[in-house]
C-alpha cells in the first residue's frame, strides 16, 4: 500500500519563533513510530499541525496522496493533558460519542452503528463500566483512557497520541500498551511522541528524531547512534562504560516551551551498540 | 380551589405568568451555557452595557429597542472577539465591556442639554406591566432562540466543553461561542423589556446552578433548570399576590429558596448529606479501632 | 435520585425520553411534561373562568386612579362625592423607585379612568399602566395643551397650569361619569377660584424678596415653570438634565459655583428626602446655605394636598431667600 502520511518540509511558527524547520518524512499504512527529543523540539507542534490546530508556514502534508481536507477527520488526537472543563456535565458515554460527530453528523441523532462502535472503543480501553459516570469525577488515568477511547470511535487514518506514557499510572501505562498492540493488528497508523527513548527502541518499528529539524527517520537502530543522539540531545547526553545515558533535562533548565507541559524528570538509559562511540 | 385561580382572574396577571413562564424557559435554558462557562453578571453586566445603544437611538429618533439589541450584539461580539487570545478570561472580558460599555453611554447622555428620559430604565420593564405585544415578542423570540440552541446542540457542546476537539472536527470555535453569546445577548434585551433586570440576572443563573447540582448530564440540566424556572414563576406569581409584594422579586426568591434547598439536600452535592455521610464514615472507623 | 442504578423505563414516551436524555433525565424530562401539563390546563380553567380584565376584587362604583399623589389630589377635589381617585404611587413614595405590587396593578386593571401628568414623566409606570390596565380604558393626560409639557415636564410647579390640569381632569370625567357633569364643572369651578388665591398668595410673598435676590439653584430642573410665572432666576443646576445616568462633568460643577457666586444666589434647595451630597459640597463650595425641603414630586404627611405643598415650597424658598 502506498505511504499513508507525507509531510514535505512542513515547516511551523508557534509563539513567534520557528517551531518545525523543513521537515520532511513519510510514514507507511499501518506503521507505528515513535516521535522522539528534547523537551521544545517541537513534537507537540508537529503534532498540532498535523491535525490543523497550527497553520503550516510552510510545506505540505499529504495523507494517500491527498491534503487532508479532502477527508473527514482523517486525523485523530490526544493531547497530553486535555485543556477541556472537568466540571461540564457530560458522562463518559457523551465524551466519547463526540469522537463520532465531525461534518455532517452535527444534527443526526447517533445512530445504532455510531452507538456499536462507541461501546466497541469504550470496551478496549477498559472503561465501558465508567460509561455513565460524569468526566470530572473519574481519575486522571481513567480520564486519559477515555480520551483515547474519544480518538479510538473517529475511526481515524492516523492517531497520535502526545506523550501517552508521561505521568500516567501504571493501569493506564498497560493499557495503551494493549491499545497499541491491538492497532498494530488492525493497520492502524499510530504516532506516538514519547521522552521514553527505551520503549521507543524496544517497542516500535520506526522512530522519528526531531529536534526542530528532522535529525533522523528510520528504524531504531538506524536513528539512535551517537552522533544522532549528540545532535539531538547536545548536552543531556552522556556515554558510560559503552552505554549512552540521557538525561533529561526540562525541569531543571528551560521551561516548557512551545505549549507543551510535558515535564518528565528523569533519566533514560539506551543501550547503542557497544564500540560505535565516536567519541 | 378558588385560590388557585383566583390571582389568575386579571389579564395583567395571566400575563405576568406567561411572561415570566417564557423568560423563565428562555433564561434558563440559556443560562445553563452562562453558568458553565462562568458568565453569571452577564445578565446584569448587558442591562448596563445597552445603555449607548439606547442613548444613540434616542438621539436618533429611532426605537429604543432596537438601539438596545445592536449594543448588546455589539458587547456580545467584542467580548468573543477578545477571548480569542486566549490571554483573558470570560468575567474579565465581560467586566470590561461592560464599564467601558456604560461610560460610553453615560457620555453621551451627558452631551443631552435638555431634559432627557432616564434612558436606562425606559427599557427595564416589570412583569407585572406585560402587554400583549410584549408577549408575543417574547414568546416568538424564546421559541426561535431555544430551535437554535437544539439545533446547534452538539456544536455548543462540543466548543464549550473541548474547543481543541473542536477544531479538530472542523468547527469554527470562535464564530459558534460568537454566535452563542449573540443568541444569550438577544435573550436578555428582550427578557428586560419583558420583566426588568433583577428577574433576568436571576433566572439566568439561579435555575441552572440548582440544577447542576442535581444531575449529571447537560441535557437533563437544561430539562430541569427551565422547570425549576416554570415553578418559580408560578409560585412567586402566587406568593407575591397573596402577601401583595413585588412580584419580579418574589420570583427570584422562591427560585433562590430552591436553590438553597438544593445546595443543602442535594443526594450527592449537597452540603447536608455530604457532612453526615463523612461524619458516620468517621465514626465507622474509630469504633474497630 | 440513584442515578447509578439502572431502573427499566416502561412506555412508549418514557422510552423515548431516555433514549433522548439517559437514565436520570427521564424523571426530570416526565416531570417538566407533567408541570406543563399542569400547567397548560391551570391556564384554559382560568381562562374560562374570568375574562381579561374583571376580578373579585371589583368594587361598585367607578374608580379612577392617578399616577402620582398630587394629582390624585387634584382630581379628587374635581371628582368631589361622585368619585373616588386614588393614586397609584403611594404619599411620600418617590415615583422613579416605586416598586408596583399586583394589588397595585390590580386597581390599574379595575379601573374605569386614568390620569396620568405627562406622557413619558416615569417611563416605567407608562409601561406599568400600559399593560396592566384594559386597553379600552380612557387614559388622560392632565398636562396636554400645556406649552413646552415635552421638554420639562414639571408642569404643575405652577398652579395657573393646574388651571389646565382641572379643564382636562374634567374633561376625562365627563368620559366616564357624563352625569356628574354638572358636579364637576362646579367643583371645578370652585378648586380653580382656590388657585387663583394661591396664585396670587405667592406672587404677594414673592414680592417680600429683593429683586436682585431672586435666584434660584436646584439639583434638577423642575422649577422652570415656578421661576417663569413668579419672577424667579434659575442660575442653574446640580444635574444638566433629569436623566438618572448623567452624572455632572467637573467643569459643570466649576461653572455653577462661578455662577453662583457672580449672581450672589443666596441658597441651594434640594427636595425633602435628597440625598443631597454633591448640593451640601456645592453650597459649601460656593458659600451659600444648603436649602431642604422642598416637595416636588409627591404629597406626604405633612403636606397632604397640593394647594399644601406649593404653600410648603413657596414659603422655604421665599423665607431663604427673603
Amino acid at each position: 500500500m502506498s505511504d499513508l502520511l507525507e509531510l514535505r518540509d512542513v515547516t511551523v511558527s508557534y509563539g513567534g519563533r520557528v517551531a518545525l524547520e523543513s521537515v520532511s518524512l513519510t510514514v507507511p499504512h499501518g506503521a507505528q513510530v515513535a516521535i522522539v527529543g528534547p523537551n521544545g523540539a517541537g513534537k507537540s507542534t508537529l503534532f498540532k499541525a498535523m491535525v490543523g490546530l497550527i497553520p503550516l508556514a510552510d510545506g505540505q502534508m499529504l495523507i494517500h496522496g491527498k491534503p487532508p481536507a479532502e477527508y473527514r477527520q482523517p486525523v485523530a488526537y490526544v493531547p497530553q493533558r486535555e485543556e477541556v472543563d472537568w466540571r461540564f456535565p457530560v458522562t463518559v458515554f457523551d465524551v466519547v460519542a463526540m469522537g463520532r460527530y465531525g461534518r455532517g453528523r452535527w444534527l443526526k441523532p447517533l445512530r445504532a452503528e455510531d452507538r456499536e462502535i462507541i461501546r466497541r472503543s469504550l470496551d478496549r480501553l477498559g472503561v465501558s463500566d465508567l460509561a455513565q459516570r460524569p468526566i470530572g469525577e473519574l481519575s486522571g488515568g481513567q480520564q486519559q483512557r477515555v480520551f483515547l477511547a474519544r480518538a479510538l470511535a473517529q475511526e481515524p487514518h492516523i492517531i497520535l497520541l502526545d506523550e501517552p506514557f508521561t505521568g500516567v499510572d501504571l493501569g493506564t501505562k498497560e493499557a495503551v500498551l494493549e491499545l497499541l498492540a491491538d492497532l498494530r493488528n488492525q493497520s492502524v497508523t499510530v504516532l506516538v511522541s514519547t521522552h521514553d527513548l527505551d520503549l521507543a527502541a524496544s517497542r516500535f518499528d520506526q522512530v522519528v528524531l526531531l529536534n526542530r529539524r528532522l535529525i533522523a527517520a528510520g528504524s531504531p537502530e538506524e536513528v539512535f547512534t551517537q552522533s544522532h543522539l549528540q545532535a539531538a540531545f547536545g548536552g543531556q547526553m552522556v556515554v558510560v562504560d559503552g552505554k549512552v545515558l540521557v538525561v533529561d533535562q526540562c525541569c531543571g533548565g528551560h521551561g516548557p516551551v512551545g505549549g507543551t507541559d510535558s515535564c518528565q524528570c528523569g533519566s533514560c538509559q539506551l543501550e547503542t551498540e557497544a564500540g560505535e562511540s565516536e567519541h | 380551589m378558588d385560590w388557585l385561580t383566583e390571582p389568575f382572574a386579571y389579564g395583567f396577571m395571566q400575563r405576568a405568568l406567561g411572561a415570566s413562564v417564557i423568560v423563565g424557559v428562555v433564561c434558563a435554558v440559556v443560562g445553563c451555557y452562562v453558568v458553565l462557562r462562568a458568565m453569571a453578571f452577564l445578565g446584569d453586566a448587558l442591562a448596563h452595557a445597552i445603555l449607548p445603544g439606547v442613548a444613540l437611538a434616542y438621539l436618533a429618533g429611532i426605537d429604543l429597542l432596537i438601539g438596545a439589541l445592536v449594543a448588546a450584539v455589539v458587547v456580545a461580539v467584542g467580548v468573543s472577539f477578545i477571548l480569542r487570545s486566549g490571554a483573558i478570561r470570560e468575567d474579565t472580558a465581560i467586566g470590561i465591556f461592560f464599564a467601558a460599555a456604560l461610560a460610553l453611554g453615560v457620555l453621551l447622555i451627558s452631551t443631552v442639554d435638555t431634559y432627557a428620559v432616564d434612558l436606562t430604565h425606559v427599557l427595564f420593564g416589570n412583569v407585572l406591566g406585560v402587554s400583549p405585544s410584549d408577549l408575543w415578542l417574547s414568546g416568538g423570540l424564546g421559541l426561535g432562540l431555544l430551535l437554535a440552541v437544539a439545533l446547534l446542540y452538539r456544536q455548543l457542546l462540543v466548543v464549550s466543553f473541548d474547543p481543541v476537539l473542536g477544531r479538530t472536527l472542523g468547527l469554527r470555535t470562535h464564530a459558534i461561542r460568537t454566535a452563542l453569546f449573540v443568541m444569550t445577548a438577544v435573550a436578555i434585551v428582550v427578557s428586560l423589556r419583558t420583566v426588568g433586570v433583577a428577574l433576568v440576572a436571576a433566572m439566568l443563573v439561579t435555575p441552572p446552578a440548582t440544577a447542576y447540582l442535581l444531575t449529571r448530564r447537560l441535557p437533563a440540566m437544561m430539562a430541569l433548570s427551565a422547570a425549576i424556572g416554570v415553578v418559580s414563576a408560578v409560585a412567586g406569581l402566587y406568593v407575591s399576590y397573596y402577601l401583595d409584594v413585588a412580584s419580579g422579586s418574589a420570583v427570584v426568591l422562591v427560585a433562590t429558596g430552591i436553590f438553597l434547598l438544593a445546595f443543602l439536600f442535594a443526594p450527592r452535592r449537597g452540603l447536608v448529606l455530604r457532612s453526615f455521610v463523612f461524619r458516620r464514615k468517621n465514626r465507622r472507623l474509630l469504633t474497630t479501632r | 435520585m440513584k442515578l447509578s442504578v439502572k431502573r427499566p423505563v416502561r412506555g412508549w414516551l418514557g422510552r423515548r425520553a431516555q433514549r433522548l436524555a439517559g437514565r436520570g433525565a427521564t424523571t426530570v424530562l416526565l416531570a417538566v411534561l407533567g408541570l406543563s401539563s399542569l400547567l397548560g390546563l391551570g391556564l384554559v380553567v382560568t381562562g374560562c373562568g374570568g375574562s381579561s380584565g374583571e376580578g373579585p376584587r371589583e368594587k361598585a362604583g367607578l374608580s379612577v386612579v392617578a399616577d402620582l399623589s398630587f394629582l390624585a389630589d387634584i382630581a379628587q377635589n374635581v371628582a368631589g362625592d361622585r368619585l373616588k381617585v386614588t393614586s397609584l404611587v403611594p404619599e411620600g413614595a418617590d415615583p422613579h423607585s416605586f416598586q408596583a405590587t399586583p394589588s397595585d396593578a390590580e386597581r390599574l386593571a379595575s379601573a374605569d379612568l386614568i390620569l396620568i401628568n405627562v406622557a413619558g414623566l416615569v417611563p416605567s409606570l407608562d409601561e406599568l399602566i400600559r399593560g396592566a390596565a384594559k386597553p379600552e380604558v380612557p387614559v388622560v393626560e392632565a398636562a396636554a395643551g400645556v406649552p413646552g409639557a415635552r421638554e420639562d415636564p414639571h408642569v404643575w410647579l405652577d398652579p395657573v397650569n393646574v388651571l389646565a390640569y382641572v379643564d382636562n381632569i374634567v374633561a376625562g370625567l365627563k368620559q366616564v361619569d357624563p352625569e356628574g357633569a354638572e358636579v364637576f364643572a362646579a367643583n371645578a369651578e370652585e378648586y380653580k377660584g382656590r388657585l387663583r388665591e394661591l396664585d396670587a398668595w405667592i406672587v404677594s410673598q414673592v414680592e417680600t424678596v429683593p429683586p436682585e435676590r431672586r435666584l434660584l439653584v436646584t439639583e434638577h430642573e423642575s422649577l422652570g415653570y415656578f421661576a417663569r410665572r413668579y419672577g424667579f432666576t434659575v442660575v442653574g443646576t446640580i444635574f444638566p438634565s433629569v436623566s438618572g445616568e448623567s452624572a455632572p462633568s467637573a467643569r459643570h460643577l466649576a461653572e455653577l459655583v462661578a455662577a453662583i457666586k457672580s449672581s450672589r444666589a443666596p441658597a441651594v434647595f434640594v427636595e425633602a428626602g435628597s440625598n443631597g451630597e454633591l448640593a451640601a459640597r456645592v453650597a459649601e463650595e460656593a458659600g451659600v446655605k444648603l436649602v431642604s425641603g422642598l416637595r416636588l414630586h409627591s404629597l406626604d404627611h405633612e403636606v397632604p394636598t397640593y394647594l399644601d405643598m406649593m404653600r410648603v415650597n413657596a414659603e422655604t424658598i421665599v423665607n431663604a431667600l427673603r
